[in-house]
């Protein structure tokens, strides 16, 4: 009789402990119940989020495209209705010269001619800002090309118009795929302003290179002209920003910015090294594809 | 005032009263512009050419050796009038030549489009500009024949 009594006691403990256990997976299941839970209510939080920023994102690529477009009809505008009055000006100036000239004395001339310079300045300015302008909404068109014979059309053209270039060392180029035009507009300015930089010096060596830099090929254009101080490195690129007042050298200050805006939607990099009176040095990077 | 409106050597269509001024004045420096007219919108152009309005005592066969023509004017432009020459059998040959500020390649294209025979851009530069409408003066005038 015992036995069976502690028989029942023993399966009752067991009963128990099954039934503890069963409770504890029970609550273990309700954990976990609330945790899934949790997990979905996160995971349409994400959702929601993730659809909330991705109207945003339309809705700033809409407003992208009206502001490129508002800016496509104000170039139009700048480069129809701007250049009108100038032509008017420099026109009627040189009326009141051609004509009225003998009762000018030299004064009155000279103002004139103040006035000419400035308005054919501003036209300069207005045809730099447009190139500036347009090269944000132009396609690439990426070509194999030769870098030399790029580099010695320039030269060609850039010594008709400077005959003061000593020496200039072109290096062989290292041909790479781009957009012909566009680097035709970056070598331009870039060896127009080394040339127009060492106007002054008496031996004005010009060099231009390039070599391969990993996935890049980069290109220089170096001179021993008057270079600029590094200090004012950060506005070197800058939109209308020079380093050098309008007197000792002419210029719009759109140059380097092109020519970054142009390097920059190849993928690439523009910088410069330099030393005041001993020349500068930039430096542009293309990645070879 | 309009001194004479038959066998005119050039039409020059041109809303902006200074640049008419100066091209005036450079083609008249060379002895070019003894037959010129000048008007200052499309709308008036096309009465010119088509006899209408005004020149309606004008044969539409009596065509002006060329056309200078603006293309940004109020009330009829410049690319709708070159449009209407181009449609109508009597005035198609016509030699029309655009000279406008637009370098716009859009403008361009249009012209082309529509059978221009040349497109100039007024350059800023004064001797530029000079230079250009006398060079086009003494090519459309003199070197050029015309097809009357």
């Amino acid at each position: 009789m015992g036995d069976s009594t502690l028989e029942i006691e023993r399966k009752l403990k067991s009963l128990e402990e099954t039934e503890r256990a069963i409770l504890n997976i029970l609550d273990d299941y309700s954990i976990e119940k609330i945790q899934a839970a949790d997990t979905q209510k996160a995971v349409i939080n994400i959702l929601e989020d993730y659809s909330i920023e991705k109207a945003k994102s339309e809705k700033t690529n809409e407003a992208l495209a009206n502001a490129n477009n508002e800016l496509d009809s104000f170039s139009y505008s700048v480069s129809h209705d701007l250049r009108a009055p100038l032509r008017a000006i420099v026109g009627y100036s040189n009326i009141l010269i051609e004509d009225y000239g003998d009762i000018l004395d030299d004064e009155g001339k000279r103002v004139l001619n103040v006035i000419m310079k400035n308005v054919l300045k501003m036209g300069q300015l207005i045809d730099d800002l447009l190139a500036f302008s347009r090269i944000g909404k132009q396609q690439l068109i990426k070509v194999n090309v030769d870098m030399n014979a790029l580099v010695n059309k320039i030269v060609d053209d850039l010594k008709i118009q400077h005959s003061s270039i000593n020496e200039l060392n072109i290096k062989c180029l290292i041909n790479i795929k781009c957009d012909s035009s566009m680097m035709k507009q970056v070598m331009t300015n870039l060896i127009g302003n080394a040339i127009k930089y060492s106007g002054k010096k008496e031996n004005a060596i010009i060099e231009i290179g390039s070599y391969a830099d990993n996935s890049d090929i980069v290109y220089y254009v170096k001179d021993n002209g008057v270079g600029f101080d590094m200090k004012y490195y950060d506005k070197l690129f800058g939109v209308f920003q020079r380093l050098h007042s309008a007197n000792e050298f002419e210029g719009t200050g759109v140059g380097l910015a092109l020519v970054q805006r142009i390097v920059n939607k190849h993928g690439g990099n523009v910088w410069a090294e330099a030393k005041v009176d001993e020349g500068a040095t930039f430096y542009f990077s293309l990645p070879n594809n | 005032m309009i001194a004479t409106i038959h066998n005119i050597d050039i039409l020059l269509v041109e809303d902006n009263p200074d640049d008419a001024g100066l091209t005036i004045r450079a083609l008249k420096k060379h002895n070019l512009a003894n037959n010129l007219i000048h008007l200052s919108d499309g709308q008036e152009a096309l009465n010119f050419i088509f006899g209408l309005e005004r020149f309606s005592e004008r044969k539409i066969e009596d065509h002006p050796k060329i056309i200078l023509l603006d293309l940004k004017m109020p009330k009829v432009d410049g690319l709708q009038v070159l449009k209407a020459i181009r449609a109508d059998e009597r005035t198609k040959l016509i030699p029309v030549i655009i000279m406008t500020s637009s370098k716009e390649d859009k403008d361009i294209q249009a012209c082309y489009k529509l059978g221009v025979n040349s497109y100039l851009v007024k350059p800023v530069g004064f001797e530029d500009f000079s230079k250009i409408v006398i060079d086009l003066g003494f090519y459309w005038l003199l070197l050029n024949q015309s097809p009357r």
